[in-house]
């Protein structure tokens, strides 16, 4: 099973950013976890990062063709892009949109995601273990 | 001996249909946090009386998920409220996730039913049962302090 993991623009800044928010992790330690856990659970897992609306698109749509599940924390897009989720509606595998804080519980300007529209499922405020809690539940999940 | 423990608290209406059996739940439930070596207690709150009883479980607890069945929507919330349930829940300072087993926030104008910045829950939506897999994952892993 393929697994694509998209994250969009500032988490390259992981680590250093806002760290009692976002955490001490880099989205390199992530991301090297994510693949060694896929690993472990039969799943083939592709992590990409683009601070560009443009590209995240590129990337979801030749997903369309070979990627079972997709995992995407569009940042800030979330709460601006059409584009991103007019292109989520058009990959049919399982779509989970994750964020590490909560949108809900900040500003009133993240409440509002164009992103959970297009997806199956939503996890935010978990930290940065929720990229590895949702890799380890898909496979409940597609079986189901 | 599990050291750690998490209590899943589940908002259910006494009418209605579930989308989920609390059988399957609570077997699902159970077989995972037995893997995870990690403690389990479940409690349905469908009257006042099980509403009351939150802050007692909650002392006795170290990571709380709470699931308020869609079909039952605000369900005993307002008694929550005035009882002060979600008060004592964010004094204790647990880490605490919502779930719900459908994706609440493709609808116009949703909101996760603990939406207070003071509670600070983390929220599952849409993954349908396995959604408690995913929130007691994160939640062991918190509590094992295990970043793999």
């Amino acid at each position: 099973m393929n697994v694509l993991i998209l994250n969009g623009p500032n988490l390259n800044m992981l680590g250093t950013r806002e760290p009692e928010i976002y955490g001490y992790e880099t989205l390199h330690d992530i991301e090297q976890r994510c693949t060694a856990k896929g690993a472990t659970l039969g799943l083939t897992v592709d992590c990409k990062q683009s601070n560009h609306e443009g590209q995240l698109i590129e990337w979801i749509q030749q997903a369309i063709s070979n990627t079972d599940a997709l995992i995407i924390n569009a940042g800030a897009y979330t709460h601006t892009s059409i584009a991103i989720h007019d292109a989520l509606k058009i990959f049919s595998g399982y779509k989970i949109e994750l964020h590490i804080s909560n949108p809900h519980l900040r500003e009133s300007f993240r409440h509002v995601s164009y992103v959970s529209k297009a997806v199956d499922a939503v996890v935010v405020g978990l930290g940065a273990s929720a990229y590895l809690a949702c890799l380890e539940t898909l496979p409940e999940i597609l079986a189901s | 001996m599990n050291s750690k423990k998490i209590l899943l608290l589940i908002f259910r209406s006494e009418t209605g249909t579930p989308l989920t059996a609390m059988e399957t739940i609570e077997q699902q439930c159970a077989r995972l946090t037995d893997q995870l070596n990690i403690g389990l207690d479940i409690h349905v709150v469908s009257t006042l009386e099980s509403l009351e009883k939150i802050p007692h479980l909650v002392d006795d607890t170290d990571a709380l998920i709470v699931s308020n069945e869609d079909y039952a929507k605000n369900s005993n919330k307002g008694a929550a409220v005035e009882l002060g349930i979600f008060e004592a829940i964010a004094q204790t300072g647990i880490p605490i996730i919502e779930v719900h087993e459908r994706n609440i926030l493709s609808e116009v104008n949703s909101r996760p039913y603990l939406d207070s910045p003071e509670i600070g829950a983390g929220l599952v939506s849409g993954m349908g049962p396995a959604g408690y897999s995913a929130a007691i994952r994160a939640l062991a892993r918190k509590l094992k302090g295990n970043a793999a």
